[in-house]
């Protein structure tokens, strides 16, 4: 404690001296496998050519805007400047807010952006269509299956997220759920459920589509076996882990990454992956049209489609992989059950971008969420 | 006076014109813009064409679940207001006119919750007065007695924003009290008056302007206050207007347009409680620094002394002590979760990982460099451009000086959400500008101009022109007579100004949210980040380094806050 506030005030006072000069100087750590004047080549695997490589290392930063986990976009971002020595600023924020930043940006003209990952089909096939995105193809294009690649060439999935059920072991009572048909039985009075709202993230609105196509087959029968249980319905997933955390509600429908993150505080938390599947949100991302740094955009874009980029997301990220040579994710240091093992569901982007709209308001009236 | 007024006459042109077109960028355009969107049927984006008129924006809002919203917006709105000019101006009479025990405590007491953003303290307080896992539910549980504290319900939110709301009343009232002349209130006790007549018919008749800037400050704060509805209502089924709007924001698909429709619902509110503020306050004459001299006089509390610093005390540990505790508890304790009491003093179960991670971070430095340059730079420049337009409106009084102080208060009627978009759609396309610090420090000068404007004209209209007028009388310029006679009677005033506007722009969220880069990110916005991500460990250390940061900022510049405790001796 004392060396703390010791450090601390130091600290403080050193800030105002250091500040500017170390903001200057910055962190650079030797890139660990990317040579200039070579080809950039792991595991037999050629992720850029020599050009792209040369002209990528001069440009030496790239700006990524992301709707996807802080976790994750961290954790991702650093295994590719250790890798690469070229830097990668971002900003993330939800994807519907990001998009509406990236709409007006790319109307004046003036976005930043060099990559733009989202989390929604609908939000990146608006952008798409918006121009947002330049034509490139990742050396890799061969070895990806054709539902990880968009129809016109312009961007990419490059990451399945799960969506599980997490619970606090401190405060759910009785036997917790073990699949999404024990989920609609839940004593809600017991044990709380908390989900975030079908509208507020690519996820909630996974999840909605997931309970309504596929487990009632086009009906709201499962939204309203849920609703009865009267759960608590949040902005975001994060809040979502927090109040889980707590032990404010019981069991919530989480996210592995952040849900990794919050037993690493020392939260008491535990995943079940349900017996009858995992809706899976698929995360997109692109090159743009209009990239202050193209070259290492295109650079980051291949190098996390590679072999070496999807291992990183995985066991750094804690998301799985889109390519099956790469191990599935770890998760606070335990290995999450292979995606074959997990009975994941992909929904079809053309179908949920078409019941969307509809379905939310629907959702909202069950769920008596208006607006 | 004809002289006076002549020399007025062509000197006010090129200054109207200036505020007219600062007026124009900060707030008519940005804010315009956001009028047109909740007319139209597409977002005014740049580049796009302009969409469709329709009233649907309108309609949306007034109707189904968007009532109840507006009806508990208006609730909370009116009675936490009530309960933080109640602190504010009880704790500012006890430390400014009476001889309360300890008054430089009592002093800081009533400032140190605006160190705490409202995201914070709605945060901390949902930590401990969660039903069944707040902290002083479990303590009450353990020690035998029910666990009845619920902040997850309207009185548990008037409550948390009247506390975290009252240094502003306390603040402006303060001043008022320190600066007034205390011969009237003599005269009556001369003339036999009780006590308590005295503080009704007099006292309170001398600081009723600086009441009702502050009840109409803190109103419209409230109002539109986004992080305290959204932590403690919210997710509870609770809805304000703010957050509706900030659904129709965040939620796919977005719906700006229904969300600036909104704001202007909101614009009417506050136009309708500004324009109540001047008729109360009009034809009435509130000056009470003028050429005369005085000596402050105290008010004897006798046997009241200590209670009345028991106030004090109880405030402060409703607004900080707790506050603080848990999120000492959220940043050190190793796990979130809380057993029983027992944890929340058992030495075994804390840890300084998490807070030495943070502390050591080289993200933490950049955004803390961010956030000082942002708050710095809002503070000159705004204070700056504040104190133009008040001298202007109150002592210059040239053409437009009835409408800007209504341009002014626009900003606080526009939740703190939507003002960022309003920026982000007019500004996006000046490219010199957009995407670095400056958009920051232009969108906060905007957002907190109604605060730094009502603030600034408070010390303003205390200071009688007449000091000014006689130094013109014999021979100076205006610019002479009010930078030797009007600046130093009001540096205080302008300097606490500043420092407030250092404080809030250190905290702003809402409107940064659509203007941060990845290299002009703030403390602030890295904290909302964080708690996003769901991790409490980290924001609660984060915030608690923000507070300390503050706190330690203000005591530097203490000197000049207008707390020093010589003044007022």
């Amino acid at each position: 404690m004392k060396t703390t506030r010791r450090r601390f005030a130091t600290g403080l006072i050193g800030l105002a001296v250091l500040l500017p000069a170390a903001a200057a100087c910055g962190d650079d750590p030797a890139p660990a496998i990317l040579e200039s004047g070579k080809p950039f080549v792991v595991e037999g695997e050629t992720i850029a050519t020599q050009e792209l490589v040369d002209a990528a290392v001069k440009e030496g930063t790239l700006t990524l805007y992301t709707g996807l986990n802080e976790v994750t976009t961290r954790a991702v971002n650093e295994a590719f400047t250790a890798d690469t020595g070229i830097k990668v600023e971002f900003v993330r924020s939800p994807s519907s807010r990001l998009f509406e930043r990236v709409k007006s940006e790319l109307g004046a003209g003036n976005l930043p952006a060099d990559i733009v990952a989202i989390g929604d089909p609908s939000l990146v096939t608006d952008l798409d269509n918006s121009g947002l995105y330049a034509q490139y193809k990742v050396p890799m294009d061969g070895d990806l299956e054709a539902q990880y690649k968009s129809k016109n060439g312009t961007y990419y999935s490059f990451s399945n997220l799960a969506n599980v059920f997490a619970y606090n072991t401190e405060v759910f009572k009785g036997t917790p759920p073990q699949s999404w048909a024990d989920l609609a039985n839940l004593d809600g009075t017991a044990n709380r459920l908390g989900m975030v709202q079908a509208g507020a993230s690519a996820g909630g609105w996974r999840l909605a589509y997931f309970m309504r196509q596929e487990l009632s087959n086009g009906s709201d029968s499962y939204w309203r076996k849920i609703a009865a249980t009267k759960p608590l319905i949040d902005t975001s997933t994060g809040s979502l882990t927090e109040k889980l955390s707590r032990g404010e509600i019981a069991i919530a429908l989480a996210r592995p990454p952040e849900v990794a993150g919050a037993q690493k505080d020392g939260a008491p938390l535990k995943i079940v992956w349900p017996s009858d599947g995992s809706p899976i949100i698929s995360a997109y991302a692109g090159v743009t049209a209009k990239a202050p740094h193209p070259n290492a955009a295109k650079l980051y874009l291949s190098w996390l489609l590679s072999k070496r980029g999807q291992s990183k997301l995985a066991a750094e990220g804690g998301d799985y992989a889109i390519r099956t040579d790469a191990a599935p994710p770890q998760l606070n240091g335990q290995a999450a059950p292979p995606l074959a093992d997990i009975k994941a569901k992909f929904a079809p982007d053309a179908d949920q971008i078409a019941k969307r709209d509809g379905w939310l308001k629907e959702w909202g009236t069950v769920f008596g969420i208006a607006g | 006076m004809n002289i006076l007024q002549r020399r007025r006459s062509w000197s006010t042109a090129p200054v109207a014109s200036l505020i007219g077109i600062i007026l124009l960028l900060l707030v008519v355009v940005p804010m315009g813009t956001l009028l047109v969107a909740a007319f139209t049927d597409t977002p005014p984006r740049p580049g796009a064409p302009l969409g469709n008129l329709t009233l649907d924006n309108l309609t949306a809002i007034f109707t189904g679940a968007s009532r109840s919203a507006f009806i508990n917006t208006l609730i909370i709105g009116v009675c936490a207001s009530l309960l933080a000019l109640a602190i504010g101006s009880s704790l500012a009479w006890i430390a400014a006119r009476t001889d309360v025990p300890l008054r430089g405590v009592v002093q800081v007491a009533a400032i140190m919750p605006m160190f705490t953003s409202s995201l914070v303290g709605a945060l901390a307080w949902s930590m401990l007065g969660s039903p069944r896992q707040g902290y002083l539910n479990v303590i009450l549980r353990s020690i035998g007695l029910p666990d009845f504290i619920n902040v997850y319900s309207l009185p548990g939110i008037i409550f948390v924003a009247g506390i975290y709301y009252s240094p502003y009343a306390f603040l402006l009232v303060n001043a008022a009290l320190t600066l007034m002349n205390p011969e009237l209130e003599e005269a009556a006790y001369v003339h036999g008056a009780r006590f308590r007549n005295v503080i009704g018919s007099v006292t309170l008749r001398l600081v009723m302007p600086a009441l009702l800037g502050a009840g109409t400050l803190i109103a419209v704060m409230i109002t539109e206050n986004f992080p305290i509805p959204q932590i403690l209502g919210s997710p509870y089924g609770i809805q304000t207007m703010p957050t509706q709007i900030y659904r129709l924001m965040a939620n796919a698909p977005s719906r700006p347009n229904e969300a600036s429709a909104a704001g202007a619902g909101l614009l009417v509110l506050t136009g309708v409680m500004v324009y109540l503020q001047r008729r109360l306050l009009a034809g009435r004459e509130f000056t009470t620094v003028s050429g005369k001299g005085f000596t402050p006089r105290r008010q004897k509390l006798g046997a009241w002394r200590w209670p009345a610093f028991l106030l004090a005390a109880v405030y402060a540990v409703l607004a900080v002590g707790l506050p603080t505790w848990a999120l000492l508890q959220g940043a050190f304790r190793r796990s979130s979760f809380t057993r029983d009491a027992k944890v929340l003093f058992d030495p075994a179960s804390f840890t300084t990982r998490t807070f030495n991670e943070v502390l050591r971070s080289a993200h933490l430095r950049d955004v803390l460099l961010n956030s000082l340059m942002i708050g710095a730079g809002t503070a000159i420049i705004g204070g700056g451009v504040y104190l133009l337009i008040a001298y202007y409106v109150h002592r210059i009084k040239g053409p437009g000086h009835k409408v800007f102080p209504y341009i002014a208060m626009w900003p606080a009627a526009v939740p703190a959400l939507v003002i960022g978009l309003g920026y982000l759609w007019t500004w996006s396309r000046v490219t010199a500008i957009y995407g670095t610090l400056a958009i920051l420090i232009i969108g906060f000068i905007g957002h907190l101009l109604p605060q730094g404007f009502q603030s600034v004209s408070s010390s303003l209209t205390q200071v009688h022109s007449e000091l000014e007028e006689s130094a013109q009388v014999s021979g100076a310029s205006r610019l002479r007579a009010a930078w030797e006679i009007l600046v130093p009677l009001i540096r205080t005033g302008v300097v606490s100004t500043m420092l407030l506007l250092f404080i809030l722009s250190m905290r702003e969220i809402s409107v940064a949210i659509f203007l941060f880069t990845s290299k002009t990110e703030p403390l602030s916005i890295a904290t909302y980040n964080t708690w996003e991500t769901g991790r409490i460990a980290p924001v609660a250390a984060m915030s608690l380094i923000y507070v300390a940061v503050l706190v330690v900022l203000t005591l530097i510049s203490r000197r000049w806050f207008g707390m020093k405790t010589e003044r007022s001796t």
